[in-house]
């Protein structure tokens, strides 16, 4: 009995020792699930911090991108009227200008008048070069596409440049290599601005030598030439290093160029992005100390045309002989150049006294340039050399009247001043030899004002409150032989529709009281007056942005013509409504 | 100690002994819990050196050789259980030599809180490998029955030299030449 309660106690020991482990094991699971239900929620609550979190940056960044776009906005209507203040101005400028033209001018007014001309146009263009960079920025611009002269439209440059490079006693020409077509389609205005900016960068950078712009034939198929421009300077030069920043939009070659030498930094970042939208490529040859050598190359649409190409051999002064002397030497290679593919058989002198007599005097021209008025007047031959010559020309940098009396004085025929349009030079060579041009190969500089037939009839009413503008535009208009009426704003435009009947009305977009948008409504509207209801209205604004087109032809407008006024649009515009009105 | 060393030693002594054997040395012992273990719960050591020493007291077998037995055991049972861990390894050698870097790693990540002896090992040339145990309890001879173990299991080489070290640390030389 005892033995067997003594086993029971035994048994009853291990069950209780079982069970006891059997609790400590549940106690453990009990505590491992309670850690990890904690680990869970701790790591859910992270879980939605993160999350709350990330929906925080999120709203943060729509906010900013908000704010970045508002601004962006801003800027566009900043943009939108600094070109019209900028516009109205210069519309005076370029329509007196155009005007100046037309009154009695000897040839060193009309050479004045030419370089306003150029620069305020030039000035117009930088005005839509800011517009542009906007555009870059926002990869906006498009090329325009339109009929060229390639060496018209790098000579052109020589005027722009000219008091720059005449004030630092630089030589600025341009270096023609042989083969390369002249008419093409693409856009000048853009050609003419990367050439400008290159040209006045390396005008900048050097103190003494020369800038001289190099065109050279890359290829050519049937439908395209790749034209390279060079631009070679003889100035500081860039190092290596800073070459590689010089694209970048604000950025020059160091932060002292930009003290010294001035300048906003946008230059080289529009031309990159013009060259690259004109299928070229842009870049910089240089070394300190050695002058820069920028370049690039543009693919062109060709063009026929029966127009004279300034590239082209014309070898029609055959018989005649020159002699030149010029201090540059590269100067006189290119003037000698010209005249060679004109057929005159041309010699370089390089010491002034040492040229002699020409074989024939007659159909015998000189060349002098390089000097100056002291050197002039201490050659001592010089008017003896002079008179045995039939034409002489003086190239001149200085357009004073002290050294046009001097160089009277001594003899010459003709001052060309510098830098100077050789190409332009065969007609004047022609005429000076009397030389009939045949009547295709002549230029037309600037093509006259003509009076077209039948204008006097059309009744133009011109609604416009600047009074740079009214006059311009009234001057120009009369001058067409149009009879044309000014009215100051919308109201008064109204009005004198009351009394009087009107063919054609221009437009202003932008007045006081009540805009061309507003007063075409209510034209539209029924109070056209005496005139007929649907009487042409041509919109005429300077505020060139997208989308004001389009604004103008809601409004039940007929045409549309960007300002400044140019004489020639103006005249096509006339000559197309005159047959509807008609 | 892990719970599982005192519920196999139990186990070893109930298959070896008998039943009351365990009950004997849990009576004697005077332990905290009444000798209940669970494997998954840890406890002192001082509690398998009392289980270990009243075992030698009871049958007259040196504690030493006791634990030399037990070692041998353990590692049958550890080899059942954990079977991965033996045969992903190329060998004997290459075995031994994985148990601090390796073996020991995946324990941790299962008991973060053991407290695991150090093995550290080193060849003295390729087929000799010498094998360093080294912990505060002084379980020397339990690590020599948990390598013959595995010299039954891998029925290759043989323990050659076994060193006990100034610092307490014991010194094994194990060999799978000839």
């Amino acid at each position: 009995m005892d033995n067997l309660i003594e086993v029971e106690s035994k048994w009853e020991k291990r069950y209780f020792r079982e069970r006891e482990a059997r609790r400590q094991a549940e106690k453990l699971l009990e505590e491992k699930s309670l850690a990890l239900f904690e680990q869970n929620e701790r790591l859910k609550n992270l879980t939605e911090n993160l999350e709350k979190l990330v929906k925080q940056r999120t709203n943060e960044l729509e906010e900013a991108l908000e704010n970045a776009n508002q601004a962006n906005l801003a800027k566009r209507d900043f943009f939108a009227n600094i070109s019209h203040e900028l516009r109205t101005p210069l519309n005076g400028i370029i329509g007196m200008t155009h005007l100046l033209f037309d009154t009695n001018l000897n040839n060193i007014q009309k050479d004045f008048n030419h370089t306003i001309l150029v620069s305020s146009e030039i000035l117009l263009n930088l005005i839509n070069d800011i517009l542009d960079f906007s555009k870059i920025e926002a990869g906006k611009i498009e090329l325009e596409q339109i009929s060229f002269h390639l060496g018209e439209t790098v000579y052109e440059i020589l005027d722009v440049l000219s008091s720059k490079v005449n004030e630092k006693g630089l030589e600025l020409y341009v270096e023609e290599g042989s083969g390369i077509p002249s008419n093409f389609i693409g856009d000048p205005i853009k050609l003419k601005q990367i050439l400008i900016n290159l040209a006045s960068n390396a005008i900048k950078f050097t103190e003494r030598g020369e800038v001289k712009i190099r065109l050279s034939l890359v290829s050519e198929s049937e439908k395209t030439a790749e034209i390279k421009f060079e631009i070679i300077d003889t100035g500081i030069g860039i190092s290596n290093e800073k070459i590689s920043k010089l694209f970048s939009p604000f950025t020059q070659a160091d932060a002292s160029t930009n003290r010294k030498f001035g300048g906003t930094g946008l230059g080289l970042s529009i031309s990159k992005k013009l060259v690259e939208l004109m299928e070229g490529e842009i870049g910089i040859d240089s070394k300190p100390g050695c002058g820069s050598n920028f370049w690039f190359t543009a693919k062109f649409t060709k063009q026929d045309s029966s127009k004279v190409s300034y590239f082209e051999n014309n070898p029609i002064l055959i018989n005649h002989e020159a002699h030149i002397f010029e201090e540059n030497e590269g100067l006189a290679q290119t003037l000698k150049h010209h005249l060679d593919r004109w057929g005159i058989s041309t010699q370089i002198h390089s010491k002034l006294e040492e040229i002699g007599s020409p074989q024939n005097s007659k159909n015998s021209l000189i060349f002098i340039g390089g000097v100056n008025e002291s050197k002039l007047l201490e050659t001592t031959n010089l008017q003896s050399i002079l008179s045995n010559f039939e034409y002489s020309f003086f190239l001149s940098k200085e357009k004073s009247s002290k050294i046009s009396s001097i160089c009277r004085d001594l003899g010459f025929t003709q001052m060309l001043f510098k830098p100077t349009k050789f190409p332009y030079l065969f007609e004047e060579l022609c005429a000076a030899l009397r030389i009939e041009i045949h009547e295709n190969q002549k230029e037309e500089l600037s093509s006259p004002l003509t009076k077209l037939e039948g204008l006097e009839n059309i009744r133009i009413l011109l609604v416009e409150d600047n009074l740079i503008n009214q006059k311009v535009g009234l001057a120009i208009l009369n001058k067409m032989g149009c009879n044309a009426q000014v009215a100051g704003n919308g109201i008064i435009a109204l009005q004198k529709m009351q009394e009087q009947e009107f063919d054609l009305i221009f437009m202003d977009y932008q007045m006081p009281e009540l805009d061309g948008y507003e007063t075409t409504i209510r034209i539209r509207n029924g109070h056209h007056g005496k005139s007929k209801p649907n009487i042409p209205i041509i919109a005429m604004t300077a505020n060139a942005m997208k989308g004001d087109q389009e604004k103008c032809m809601e409004a039940g407008m007929n045409g549309f013509l960007s300002k400044p006024i140019i004489q020639k649009e103006l005249q096509d515009t006339l000559q197309f409504w005159k047959k509807t009105i008609e | 100690m892990k719970g599982l060393i005192f519920t196999e030693f139990l186990t070893m002594v109930e298959q070896k002994f008998s039943i009351d054997m365990v009950d004997e040395i849990i009576e004697m012992s005077e332990l905290p819990h009444g000798g209940a273990y669970t494997s998954v719960g840890t406890y002192s050591h001082l509690e398998m050196n009392a289980l270990v020493s009243n075992l030698s007291q009871k049958t007259g077998i040196p504690l030493g050789s006791l634990l030399v037995v037990f070692g041998e055991y353990l590692f049958q049972t550890l080899a059942k259980s954990y079977p991965h861990f033996i045969n992903g390894s190329k060998g004997l050698l290459d075995f031994l030599g994985s148990i601090e870097n390796y073996i020991h790693i995946e324990v941790k990540k299962l008991y973060p809180d053991a407290e695991l002896p150090k093995f550290s090992s080193h060849y003295t040339d390729k087929n000799t490998l010498e094998l360093t145990y080294q912990s505060e309890r002084h379980y020397g001879d339990l690590a020599e029955g948990l390598i013959i173990g595995a010299i039954q299991h891998f029925k290759t080489g043989k323990l050659v030299h076994k060193e006990k070290l100034a610092d307490g640390s014991v010194k094994f030389v194990i060999t799978t030449h000839g």
